[in-house]
């Protein structure tokens, strides 16, 4: 069975890519974990942290991070950085833009399904473009329940996560180079 | 300072001992943009039951923001009103009672006596009235409010009007855990949505605290007899209703007694947090006996709430500080002058606030900063 490796900000960033990855592979799959509460943490410790998840049997890494307000280029490169020299290989560098939940924003259906709302949800045309996808998220559930269900991310992400198809992640730019990590080395 | 209570005996001077204790505090409220400050002092001690009687207290108030002159009024405007008690007389000295631990919110607001209201410059009134109504609206839950579950009934009873029946010492913590039990039972009944919303909050749609909650009713009747002047006896009948409401985990079905206290005092505080109306709340170390993992979530709620009204919370935990922004949190020292509060960007200089945004971009978490004393000067 493989055992793959996942550093992020939150225990909730885990939750999600454990889930895409149980969609994207079929396959049954061991997960090792660090998660940093913050980026300072993580990118202190992200070098030590993949090296301590080898030895535990982890052979591929996938380190997310939340864009944020920052720039692309920029964040990757520091975080390669941070990481080098990986002690495991392959490894990927995941970044949503802005943060995680675009990609949940993907997916109108998956939300109103895992959310429970009976009222239609509309599509978001481009949920990488929305400066701040958790807040909007969160109006967005709020304002379409009646403001009947409150949404938290730490609790609900994972859930509109594993409702969530392939098809409208694959809307979301910062999502693809993972489907396409995940297909060439979790087998 | 929220005081509320019960005069027990008059207060002398000379009752002082080592554990008679003395604070003073000082604020400032904005009312209409206009400065207004409050000093206050209370001497109080804990009792053989490990509550804090305040034995004086003394609330003084300047209005110089709207009146431009520099003279302290003592006005209660941050007191509750005393109770009496059946037992404990009346005894009618301002400013003794309980140091309490909730707000009861069926207390009316102090009112003032007509030469307490003559006494203040007309062009005050407005900002008294706006106190007050302030003071109304803040609610409290100190970090022992929730604990020791097996103070909770294993039933309760109600009235026709669902009025609580079933009566713990006021103010006692049983009391406590009951009003909690039938506050949650009335939402079931009467307000579907709202109670929906919590449970989604709590259940497997939510932090997995519960499955659910089942309440059984079992309604009965009692009565009672009168004797009247010249011996005629009046029989009333009195219809009750007793509710046991069962809480299931798993394949347990528990009483809210036999629930642990990281769980039933997390299921309180999320009820008063998503539920309660008030402007301001403020909450005592939600951490306590909350496993880390559960607690970034109910520290995610009470963020989420925050939207609708104020909410302060007191904290010494890692994982509660990792939640949230430095300009979310305001550090208490300790001086020789007394205990200060302060927002961290008006605690620390530009420099060291400069230095703290670097440390959490690049090294580590606002937790690991104040635990390896990164706000200690």
């Amino acid at each position: 069975m493989n055992r793959i490796g996942i550093i992020a900000e939150d225990d909730s960033d885990v939750d999600v890519i454990r889930s895409i990855i149980s969609k994207v592979t079929r396959r049954k799959f061991g997960i090792g974990k660090f998660v940093g509460h913050g980026c300072g943490k993580l990118r202190s410790k992200c070098r030590a942290w993949s090296g301590n998840l080898r030895k535990r049997g982890c052979r591929v890494l996938i380190l997310v991070h939340d864009l944020d307000s920052g720039d692309l280029g920029d964040l990757g490169t520091s975080l390669a950085g941070a990481l080098a020299p990986c002690p495991i290989n392959p490894n990927i560098i995941v970044i949503p833009v802005r943060e995680i939940e675009a990609w949940l924003l993907a997916d109108h259906e998956a939300i109103r399904k895992a959310m429970n709302i009976s009222k239609q949800v509309g599509k978001v045309s481009n949920p990488e473009g929305i400066p701040r996808p958790k807040e909007h998220l969160r109006d967005l559930i709020s304002v379409r329940s009646g403001h009947k269900i409150r949404y938290v991310n730490s609790i609900h992400n994972v859930k509109i996560a594993e409702a969530c198809s392939l098809s409208s992640l694959r809307r979301c730019s910062s999502f693809r180079p993972l489907e396409d990590f995940l297909r060439c080395h979790v087998r | 300072m929220l005081l509320c209570g019960i005069q027990r005996r008059a207060y002398r001077g000379d009752e002082d001992d080592i554990f008679t204790l003395k604070s003073q505090a000082s604020a400032t409220f904005t009312v209409a943009n206009r400065p207004i400050g409050l000093r206050t002092s209370i001497v109080y001690r804990p009792t053989d039951q490990n509550r804090d009687e305040v034995l004086q207290s003394q609330e003084e108030w300047n209005f110089h923001g709207i009146t431009a002159k520099d003279k302290w009024f003592e006005l209660p405007l941050y007191r509750y009103t005393v109770h009496s008690q059946p037992g404990y007389g009346r005894v009618p000295t301002y400013g003794r009672g309980y140091v309490y631990s909730v707000s009861d919110k069926t207390s009316p607001p102090v009112l003032l006596s007509e030469a307490a209201w003559r006494a203040l410059p007309k062009s005050a009134w407005r900002a008294v009235e706006a106190i007050q109504e302030f003071r109304r609206r803040t609610v409290y839950y100190s970090a022992s409010q929730f604990t020791n579950p097996a103070l909770c009934p294993p039933s309760f009873e109600i009235d026709e009007a669902g009025d609580l029946y079933t009566q713990g010492p006021s103010g006692s913590r049983s009391h406590e855990h009951l009003q909690f039990i039938h506050q949650l039972y009335k939402m079931y009944k009467t307000q579907k949505a709202l109670y929906s919303t919590y449970m989604s909050l709590v259940d497997d749609r939510g932090v997995r605290l519960i499955q659910t909650i089942k309440w059984k009713e079992t309604k009965f009747s009692t009565k009672a007899y009168e004797v009247r002047a010249g011996g005629r006896v009046i029989t009333k009948k009195r219809d009750r209703v007793l509710i046991i409401p069962t809480v299931y985990i798993g394949e347990s079905q528990l009483s809210f007694a036999q629930l642990s206290e990281g769980t039933f005092r997390t299921l309180a505080v999320l009820f008063y947090v998503v539920t309660d109306k008030s402007e301001l709340l403020l909450i005592e170390e939600p951490e306590v006996c909350v496993h880390h993992g559960l607690l970034t979530s109910v520290v995610d709620i009470i963020r989420d709430c925050s939207a609708d009204k104020q909410i302060i919370f007191s904290t010494h935990s890692e994982t509660v500080l990792d939640k949230l922004e430095p300009d979310q949190v305001c550090l208490v020292s300790k001086s020789k002058s007394g205990t200060h509060v302060n927002a961290i960007s008006k605690k620390m200089s530009f420099r060291q606030l400069d230095a703290l945004k670097v440390y959490l971009r690049t090294e580590g978490s606002l937790g690991e900063y104040w635990r390896h004393s990164g706000f200690d000067e």
